[in-house]
């Protein structure tokens, strides 16, 4: 009795062949060796950066075998039909294939340091592009590429087409329901949308215009704010951001609105913020902010909290900021994962209600076990394209991040956001959605190419191959998982915020792997302290 | 005949897709710049022109004017100075500072001063003109015409929102000070208020 597991193994599959657009052939496997075949072709195929995968292996209508053998595609063997095919299966292809080439090409780059070749290969690759995930990948690299008018202007281009976003295409969304959720219209995350203002906010720093840095820390607290009360998912408010913001807000000596800022990224820290802890720094900064205040319940009380800076904040000292950017994001891979249908399920729907309610019964059959043999016998499997995070993914091997001045004082960094865990808990927030649309998209691929097959039926055995061999080309070359995401953004940042007297300072940032060795060190220009005054710094390692 | 429908479409709406995909086209035609087009519901040229409507009006209506000619005989010089922008866009507060200061000149009751950028321009010609210009026409430093009245202000707003609508409260204040007494002698407020919906679906 051979046994199926439907639950995501942990090796990785087969990542085919490669060259643009190519299809990997997969072997004729003969009938008696079916099931084996089916078993063996399980689990995860990773496609980034290739163009072929052994997904029409596990298609239905290959499942069900020809006469001609199991092939893959029967029709393809030869003749001008076969070159008609081939070229449609080209045609579906090409146009995200490259794309996730691409992105592997730029992460090589951006991994190896090289962020000005980085960032003008992918600007030449996308220019014009109309892609939200594009532009946020191409400001973030006009960014680090010291491209400050692109970045911002990018950035700004991937903010608006968020917002007309939310205005969900009907027709769009239709076709993603029949083809693929790749089809359809990213808008970027509710995260990607916050850290935009992050990143427009340090451009603008990087220029000297604290105004115009201060309104992206506005519009970051604008948008949490929102985001808090109506969001369903996990990220709701951000920590550093709310941070960051109030850092802004007091540079520009809106000392009531960074006590708001402050005082709600420490609740969000104290709530437990994808397992941070509140950063030391920011009762200190919370407590400079209320003593301009003058709100004395809360300065008592912050006293209380923080004993030891409320005697050593100084307010003729001036304050530096260091933040250091660590590693790349996690990016998102597919997975094809087979789900069994049963002879006795049901195969014919009489609306989309009932289908979605089959879809979401189906959904709970991931992970269980299948055997042979049993009180059930099996049709055929479902097999649907899955987005996810690999777990082992190391976004950068950064453990500890110090800074020290010329006089030899350290000052620890601390991890104030962790991107790589919210990219994966956000993801794992949608992936019971995603998982029901793609078995609700697999039916009716499924039921659509035994509808093209019994129309051809009705005229000849051939033509029922024919069309059913077209709608199922179709089907499994535009199955695919959504892996659309910010892919440029770092794994971590580290956080240092704390008071120097004024002067002229010389800082440097250490970045060490977990046994204290540095890595990377990034000596900053020397910085003008002056009282009162914030300055802030930036630094990335992409070790 | 249901089920070939079927067929079709995923056939259909596979190849559309993926064709429309990498198409788009750009439409640009001439408007009137008096037309109100409101894309965004963010701050635009309207908002900019309806402010620097309400305070040039009121600006040059006022009693400041008239008691300044009054007691000094002559026209008041104004310098421009920060407007604040406390809101969280970023807006160009230049285009309705600039529509004041023309129609400050072009009223020929109001002096205005050049900004201290446009100072640095015009001194560094000065500066040139001292070495370079003919004695006759070469201009002296130290000649600079002194402000007697600041244009200072901000700009706030306040948002609303709830799924897919907004409230979005403007307010502009704008202040005239004393350069000598620090007295403010003008004041003015604009405030607009924007309702934004957004549909959830189109076509």
């Amino acid at each position: 009795m051979s046994k199926v597991v439907f639950s995501p193994p942990t090796s990785w599959g087969d990542k085919g062949g490669s060259g643009c657009c190519g299809a990997t052939r997969t072997p004729p496997i003969p009938p008696a060796r079916r099931e084996e075949a089916l078993i063996s072709l399980r689990g995860r195929g990773d496609k980034r950066g290739v163009c072929s995968q052994s997904v029409p292996a596990v298609s239905p209508y290959f499942s069900r075998g020809t006469k001609e053998g199991w092939s893959v595609f029967p029709l393809l063997a030869g003749g001008q039909k076969g070159g008609l095919f081939l070229l449609l299966f080209a045609l579906l292809f090409c146009g995200c294939a490259p794309r996730m080439a691409l992105m592997q090409a730029v992460r090589t780059d951006i991994s190896s340091s090289q962020l000005e070749k980085a960032y003008q290969f992918y600007a030449k690759k996308v220019a014009k592009t109309e892609r939200v995930d594009e532009l946020l990948n191409l400001g973030l690299l006009a960014f680090e590429a010291g491209d400050y008018t692109t970045s911002f202007r990018t950035l700004s281009d991937a903010e608006r087409l968020a917002e007309e976003r939310l205005t969900k295409s009907v027709s769009r969304e239709t076709a993603a329901l029949v083809v693929s959720d790749a089809v359809s219209a990213y808008q970027g995350t509710v995260f990607d949308k916050a850290m935009l203002h992050y990143y427009r906010g340090l451009g603008f720093l990087a220029q000297h215009n604290l105004e115009s840095a201060t309104v992206e820390g506005r519009a970051i607290a604008q948008y949490l704010e929102v985001n808090a009360r109506e969001s369903k998912r996990t990220y709701k408010d951000d920590g550093f951001l709310q941070w960051f913001s109030g850092s802004l807000y007091d540079a520009y000596g809106q000392a009531n609105d960074a006590w708001i800022s402050y005082r709600r990224a420490r609740e969000i820290y104290d709530s437990g913020y994808y397992a941070l802890r509140e950063p030391s720094f920011l009762c200190p900064v919370t407590l400079a902010a209320v003593r301009k205040v003058g709100h004395s319940e809360s300065e008592t009380e912050l006293e209380s909290e923080c004993p030891a800076a409320a005697e050593s904040l100084h307010s003729d000292w001036g304050r530096v900021i260091v933040l250091c950017e660590v590693g790349l994001a996690p990016p998102i891979l597919e997975e094809d994962i087979l789900l069994p249908i049963y002879k006795n399920d049901p195969h014919h729907f009489a609306g989309d209600d009932e289908r979605g309610r089959f879809a979401h019964d189906l959904a709970l059959r991931r992970g269980h076990d299948y055997q042979y043999g049993s009180d059930v016998t099996l049709d055929y499997f479902l097999r649907v394209a899955l987005p996810y995070y690999g777990a082992d993914y190391v976004g950068s091997g950064v453990a500890q991040v110090m800074v020290k001045d010329t006089t030899g004082r350290e000052i620890p960094a601390e991890l104030a956001q962790n991107i790589g865990a919210i990219f994966r808990q956000d993801l794992s927030d949608r992936q019971g959605a995603i998982l029901v649309r793609a078995i609700t998209r697999a039916l009716i691929k499924y039921a659509a190419t035994k509808a093209a097959e019994s129309a051809g039926n009705r005229h000849n055995e051939a033509l029922g191959r024919v069309l059913g061999a077209m709608v199922n080309v179709a089907g499994v070359a535009t199955e695919s998982a959504d892996t659309r995401s910010w892919e440029t953004l770092p794994d971590r940042i580290y956080a240092a915020d704390f008071e120097l007297p004024p002067g002229t300072h010389s800082l440097r940032a250490v970045f060490q792997d977990d046994l204290g060795g540095a890595l990377f060190r990034h000596d900053f220009d020397p910085v003008e302290v002056k009282p009162g005054e914030i300055v802030f710094l930036r630094a990335r390692c992409m070790r | 005949m249901k089920a070939l429908r079927l067929a079709g479409i995923v056939l259909l709406a596979a190849i559309l897709i993926l064709s429309v995909g990498c198409s788009s086209r750009k439409v640009v035609s001439r408007v009137d710049t008096a037309e109100t087009i409101d894309l965004s519901g963010n701050w635009n040229d309207t908002d900019s022109r309806l402010v620097a409507e309400e305070m040039i009006s009121d600006a040059l209506a006022k009693p400041w004017l008239t008691n300044f000619v009054g007691a000094q005989g002559k026209n008041p010089a104004v310098i421009v100075g920060a407007i604040r922008n406390l809101t969280d866009e970023h807006i160009a507060t230049g285009t309705f500072v600039g529509d004041i200061e023309r129609a400050f000149i072009n009223s020929g009751n109001v002096r205005v001063v050049a900004k201290p950028v446009e100072r640095e321009g015009v001194r560094e010609e000065r500066a040139d003109q001292q070495a370079n210009a003919s004695p006759e026409t070469v201009k002296e430093f130290g000649m600079e015409l002194g402000a007697d009245y600041m244009l200072i202000g901000e700009m706030n707003k306040i948002t609303d929102q709830e799924g897919r609508e907004k409230v979005a409260f403007y307010q502009v204040d704008l202040t005239l000070t004393d350069l000598q007494s620090n007295e403010k002698v003008w004041m003015q407020t604009k405030k607009l208020k924007k309702y934004i919906a957004r549909k959830a679906y189109k076509p």
